[in-house]
């Protein structure tokens, strides 16, 4: 392969917080609100903090290395023994990547569009990801900066519910009430699932790797923290525990003076960004496979990759089925963000003792 | 020439979806929930929208039906027009007191389980029944639901925070500090009236105030900015003024002494100040000393008053003015989730601290 461009840490930090932010956003705040209780936007520090050691296990697999990537370092085992982690990995964020995807289009179907066929809608999302997965991951990192730009302003309309918004529905009560700490923590935690993806391409971050990893995860979080800040102040506690899509409704309550329920518009806006969920994770699964398969053919793959999304898509029938498929695979997914970087970190350390070893001799 | 192709694609997509020609929608503007004498069907739905007639006309059809519930009286309303029926428009929802006393809370979550109805819907409840207020016939005045929208709009805007949508009614429902009021509506001379707020006991309501009661409760009000204050007050022995003042309201805060676990007083501070626009006195209101009269009879008189309305307040069991709220920040989550809240409302001695400045006495001295 040709030498490949590398990426600004901005470019990083944006591809981060896009892949991370997809379609829990719209329910986060009732998440949060379930797993901590009152005030339980002050719950995503510690969330925050979890990935951020997520992330410097990331960045020490790749200083330890000296700035090999995650194949390099693999390169050492058989093929044989990498296939069926590799499979297993790619499998995993083959589906997270499409039922992120199948998440919002039954949203968008249940609140909009009652009477539209779920496939239009996946095949929309599937042949705009298609184009974007063809290209290399820097083409891939462009567009994001320009959809980012596309989407960011979305946060601004936060300020259409500050009349609304009172501290004293806060309450001074701190994480009580129905509180699930580990189960909805965990939940919590899926929504700034993304960032695992990062250690295949932080070798490829120009310079500042761990600095631009933590600037993305922090851009999420400030956002989640609004976002979830306003619906805490926004809603009564109850209320919002009730509210199956507080975010959608947050939306829904914007008026502009001559347009009423722009809620319609802004959500489909922010399919670009479930779009690009999808699109990493797809992007995930193509190099992990092309290692396997080093003959196959790039373009193969992806189309290959695009269609098992597709049939897979259809698998569950309704939100419920889904939701079940969802919090399981995301639990899968969260023990790979962290299986996968101490595994790579034993393996650098092992090859460096071995090395040592064997230089001793 | 490939994503040529994909564009082109994408762009058919998007006309598969679903078709709405307006020509053949019904957009309902407003609806309406009674109690009916029918024990099978014990929920009348009266829903009104706009259509336009054969000879080109802008009219409004109002169709009224008897169901089990909201939306299976909205299936028999299918029943009975040519159009296609779409809540998308809903601006307005009426409820008839009787069903108000039974609670709304049944009526309100199908409302907000709708996708299609937006929380912004305006919510109001009907003296009598809801469906005479939909059903009548305003000359030279199209359609009752903008109307209604547009007066809830404006009592908004006269600062009389009455504008409850559903998004704040269900939000004051379910928060443990404050209660939900709505504003009512009546049929008089043919023509709609606001006539007071109703005072909602979780999703029940209790009690009617009177505008003039009315008044007093949105000063209490936090959302208050401004207001004008029209009264008869004693001027001296035997003689009564009506007086007008418009006024700001400077300073609005409720406080309670964090002192006990179960706080047992509380004290409301607003402070106004306000340019007379009309005395029918005769001292001269430009003077000086005048104006301090004036400050101190009114002052008096907002406490005297304030204080028969909380007490008619406590007394309902309702706490519009979200006291309790206060109450719960000065507490410990367990005391206060042991906390018997209506009844430690009851018992509370809730003082009312006026402040009335005159700022000037208008254009003429």
């Amino acid at each position: 392969m040709t030498m490949k461009e590398k990426l600004s840490p901005f470019q990083a930090s944006i591809l981060i917080y896009l892949t991370q932010s997809g379609v829990t956003l719209f329910y986060l705040p009732r998440l949060v609100a379930e797993a901590f209780g009152t005030n339980g936007w002050i719950g995503h520090f510690i969330i925050y903090f979890v990935v951020n050691i997520n992330l410097v296990l990331i960045w020490l697999v790749f200083k330890l290395s000296k700035g090999k990537s995650m194949f390099e370092i693999i390169a050492i085992l058989p093929k044989w023994m990498t296939l069926p982690f590799n499979f297993v990995i790619a499998s995993v964020w083959t589906l997270l990547g499409a039922m992120v995807t199948v998440k919002f289009s039954m949203i968008l179907k249940v609140l909009f569009y009652n009477n539209v066929s779920l496939v239009y809608f996946l095949s929309m999302a599937y042949i705009l990801s298609y184009m974007l997965l063809k290209k290399d991951l820097y083409q891939i990192a462009k567009a994001t900066v320009v959809l980012f730009y596309f989407t960011v302003w979305t946060v601004f309309l936060l300020a259409f519910h500050l009349p609304e918004f009172s501290f004293i529905r806060l309450t001074p009560f701190i994480f009580k009430g129905d509180t699930d700490m580990l189960n909805g923590g965990v939940s919590v935690f899926t929504a700034f699932l993304g960032y695992e993806l990062s250690i295949l391409y932080i070798h490829r971050i120009e310079r500042k790797q761990l600095k631009s990893l933590i600037a993305g995860n922090s851009l999420t979080t400030v956002i989640y923290l609004g976002v979830t800040f306003v619906c805490f102040g926004f809603f009564s506690f109850k209320q919002l525990v009730s509210e199956m899509y507080p975010v959608v409704t947050l939306l829904g309550y914007i008026s502009f003076p001559v347009l009423e329920r722009v809620e319609s518009f802004t959500f489909s806006v922010f399919g670009i960004k479930v779009m690009l969920t999808t699109v990493m994770y797809l992007w995930g699964t193509k190099e992990l496979l092309q290692y396997q398969f080093k003959r196959a053919k790039s373009s193969y793959l992806v189309t290959v990759i695009i269609l098992i999304s597709f049939v897979v898509s259809f698998i569950p029938k309704v939100l419920k089925d889904l939701d079940e498929w969802l919090k399981y695979i995301s639990y899968a997914c969260t023990a790979v963000a962290f299986l996968l970087p101490i595994f790579l970190l034993i393996t650098v350390v092992s090859t460096k003792i071995m090395n040592r070893e064997s230089a001793n001799e | 020439m490939n994503k040529l192709f994909s564009i082109i694609l994408i762009l058919i997509l998007t006309g598969c979806a679903e078709q709405k020609i307006i020509d053949d929608l019904a957009l309902i503007n407003a609806v309406s929930y009674d109690v009916s004498d029918n024990e099978k069907n014990p929920l009348r739905l009266t829903v009104t929208f706009p259509i336009i007639t054969k000879d080109g006309k802008y009219d409004r059809k109002t169709i009224s039906v008897e169901g089990k519930s909201s939306k299976e009286a909205r299936e028999k309303v299918r029943l009975e027009t040519n159009l296609k029926l779409e809540s998308g428009q809903m601006r307005v929802s009426l409820f008839g007191h009787e069903l108000a006393k039974q609670g709304l809370l049944p009526t309100l979550l199908s409302l907000a389980r709708d996708p299609s109805v937006g929380t912004r819907a305006k919510l109001a409840l009907a003296e009598d029944e809801a469906s005479d207020i939909l059903m009548l016939q305003i000359k030279n005045e199209g359609q009752n639901a903008t109307y209604l929208e547009q007066f809830l709009t404006k009592l908004n805007r006269e600062n009389l925070r009455t504008n409850y949508n559903i998004y704040q009614f269900l939000r004051d429902y379910y928060d443990d500090g404050i209660d939900p009021i709505l504003p009512v509506f009546k049929v008089e001379k043919n023509n709609i009236t606001y006539n007071g707020i109703g005072l909602f006991h979780a999703d029940k309501v209790v009690g009617i105030l009177k505008p003039a009661e009315a008044r007093y409760l949105f000063l209490f009000r936090e959302e208050m900015k401004e207001g004008s204050f029209i009264d008869q007050i004693d001027v001296g022995e035997d003689e009564k003024a009506t007086i007008m003042l418009n006024y700001e309201l400077k300073d609005h805060k409720i406080e309670i002494p964090s002192t006990s676990t179960n706080p047992k007083k509380a004290s409301i501070y607003i402070e106004l100040i306000g340019d007379v626009i009309e005395y029918t006195g005769r001292e001269e209101i430009s003077d000086t000393k005048v104006q301090k009269k004036i400050e101190t009879i009114i002052t008096k008189k907002i406490n005297r008053e304030g204080k028969k309305l909380i007490v008619k307040l406590q007394k309902l069991q309702v706490d519009p003015l979200g006291i309790r709220r206060y109450v719960r920040n000065k507490m410990d989550y367990k005391e206060w989730k042991a906390l018997d809240k209506y009844q430690s409302y009851q018992d509370m001695d809730i003082k009312i601290h006026a402040k009335v400045i005159v700022n000037s006495s208008g254009k003429w001295k």
